[in-house]
């Protein structure tokens, strides 16, 4: 008896070191490339090609990111990005969360059909509707300006309505009932009741949003040109194309720069990242 | 009688004015798939039906298009470019991630600790990962060639070489895996610890419970985390246009770059419409299969 709970044991001592083993070989490949990208951005043009590679800068370039900021028009960049961002999450989030309370919590006729619809629309790659819509911000004259980036996200975005949909379908009926006796219109009971106890939710779409419009590259790669206008993503390509010989220590501390925003708000919202995601794919 | 058809009116009403409450609430998506989806897709099978560069008027050749398609090399190359990367990263995707998930499961120490590392690769996207690993593929200078090097490994030229191209880019999907790691434990933790203990007391082994416990009771998060996969792959195109540019020797070509190329660098806009007229259709295709798939498979409990 006393051997068999021995060998339980150790063989849970051997589990769990071969788990440790996996996790962190598995942490070191996933966190290898961003100390990589940092490392490389702070060597000179000359050290970057040493061999063996140094892993730790013994003159740490800081400068490599002055040279960033200053040999494109990074803030340029930077304002265009932020105004993109700031006002597709804010239109992105208004109109998802009506449309997904629409569908959620109001019994209407063909609710689900427009619902199908919606999810179907998500598998349609942007590249389908790419020329029709290049073709029509022509005729409106808005190739060429942030427009084409903002607009059409003011009209709910697929993912945003299910994610929202899903949270508005969980809570209780009980509420809406209660405030209906109450005498309050569907109207009101959206924003009176369900708007502030969708403050978690809210923020996690505002997350996702965030994610989205700050790394979007297909749509500003197809309706911008002009240096103004660029954001980031755009922008730091272009200083990769500059090049005739990639300086991959430029190029990494433009990533870098590019990344932080990113990073940054990971660890301050850690929380909703992950409760985001789960909720979505709950059911 | 009086009172249950004044009840029935009233019912009646409500109806009514739940449609319009709805309406009134569905109204922005409904405008904007008008505007921004529906059109369009109208709108480019009509283009697809015209020669068109930009600049001289649409000339209507019918059905010409889709003939030169029929006798394109690229357009089955792009075709079949999207396929494979589909058909290895999206399976090895999900692998990946449960296998992350249901270690960082185990009730062990740091588990936390260790679920933001491998999540971490998430929250970086686009244009920045793409040039990350650009210069971690380098096949003198790269880290990888060097880790190999201390194996004594020759590693191989990576995305710089048209038979690696394609495996490297497939390779560099399976590194931001943590979204459906997190979909996947939480899937995990939905399951009640009851159907293991009953599994147990029928003499079940650890790859019994697996197999008849756990993933069963995953199969909504495993058709989530499809879905959301093949969605991402049918829309690579940021890596192949920023690393290799569809290249080498065009084994990169995914079939949205051969989109992006014809109608704007080529600008042979009834082409591209063509193209994303048969993407439509290969999309709706495999929309139809998985809804299909999901009723069949995929256990629902509650």
């Amino acid at each position: 008896m006393a051997s068999k709970t021995a060998s339980i044991r150790n063989q849970r001592i051997i589990n769990n070191t071969l788990i440790y083993a996996i996790l962190i070989i598995a942490s070191i490949v996933a966190i290898v490339p961003i100390l990589w990208m940092l490392s490389s951005s702070l060597k000179t043009g000359i050290d970057i090609y040493m061999l063996p590679p140094e892993w730790i800068p013994s003159k740490p370039q800081w400068g490599n990111f002055h040279e960033v900021l200053t040999r494109v028009p990074f803030f340029t960049y930077m304002k265009n990005t932020v105004l993109v961002t700031g006002l597709g999450i804010i239109g992105t989030v208004l109109s998802s969360t009506l449309v997904a309370y629409g569908l959620a919590r109001i019994n209407f006729r063909g609710s689900n059909i427009v619902f199908m619809l919606i999810l179907a629309t998500m598998m349609i790659p942007p590249q389908v509707t790419i020329v029709p819509q290049f073709l029509l911000f022509r005729e409106l004259g808005w190739n060429n300006t942030l427009a084409p980036l903002i607009v059409p996200e003011w009209f709910g975005s697929p993912y945003n309505i299910f994610l929202l949909r899903q949270f508005f379908v969980a809570l209780p009926r009980s509420l809406d009932e209660a405030a209906m006796l109450d005498g309050l219109s569907v109207y009101k009971i959206f924003w009176k009741v369900t708007l502030p106890l969708s403050k978690p939710v809210i923020t996690t779409v505002s997350i996702t949003a965030f994610m989205f419009f700050w790394n979007d590259f297909f749509k500003p790669l197809i309706f911008i040109s002009d240096d103004s206008i660029k954001t980031l993503t755009l922008g730091i390509l272009e200083f990769k194309n500059s090049f005739n010989v990639i300086e991959w220590n430029y190029l990494m501390a433009a990533a870098m720069l590019m990344l932080i925003p990113c990073v940054v708000l990971f660890f301050v919202a850690q929380r909703y990242f992950v409760e985001g995601i789960s909720v979505s794919g709950m059911k | 009688m009086v009172g249950r058809s004044l009840s029935n009116v009233r019912e009646n009403g409500n109806m009514k004015r739940n449609n319009l409450a709805g309406f009134i609430f569905i109204s922005p998506w409904i405008i904007g798939f008008l505007l921004f989806t529906g059109a369009p897709v109208l709108y480019s099978f009509a283009i697809s039906a015209f020669r068109w560069n930009l600049i001289s008027s649409p000339e209507f050749i019918g059905f010409d298009n889709y003939v030169t398609m029929f006798h394109d090399s690229l357009f089955y190359k792009s075709l079949s470019i999207t396929s494979i990367y589909t058909l290895f990263s999206v399976p090895l995707q999900l692998i990946v991630a449960l296998t992350a998930a249901l270690l960082v499961n185990q009730k062990i120490r740091g588990a936390k600790v260790f679920r933001t590392m491998l999540y971490l690769p998430s929250i970086i996207s686009g244009v920045a990962v793409a040039m990350i690993w650009s210069w971690m593929f380098n096949p003198k200078f790269g880290v990888i060639n060097q880790v190999l090097g201390w194996f004594h490994i020759n590693g191989p030229e990576w995305i710089y070489n048209e038979h690696w191209s394609l495996p490297s880019m497939i390779l560099m999907s399976l590194w931001s895996f943590g979204g459906a790691m997190i979909v996947f434990l939480a899937g995990l933790q939905d399951i009640p610890g009851y159907l293991y203990e009953a599994a147990e007391l029928d003499g079940a082994s650890r790859f019994g419970k697996f197999l008849h416990v756990t993933l069963p009771m995953l199969s909504p998060s495993i058709l989530f985390n499809l879905i959301m996969g093949i969605i991402t792959s049918f829309q690579v195109f940021t890596q192949a246009y920023v690393m290799t540019d569809g290249g080498p020797n065009n084994s990169t070509l995914f079939f949205v770059m051969y989109i992006y190329q014809n109608g704007f660098q080529y600008f042979n806009m009834g082409y591209a419409s063509a193209l994303s007229v048969v993407l439509f259709v290969i999309v709706f295709i495999v929309t139809m299969l998985q809804l299909k798939l999901s009723k069949r498979f995929v256990t629902y409990d509650k």
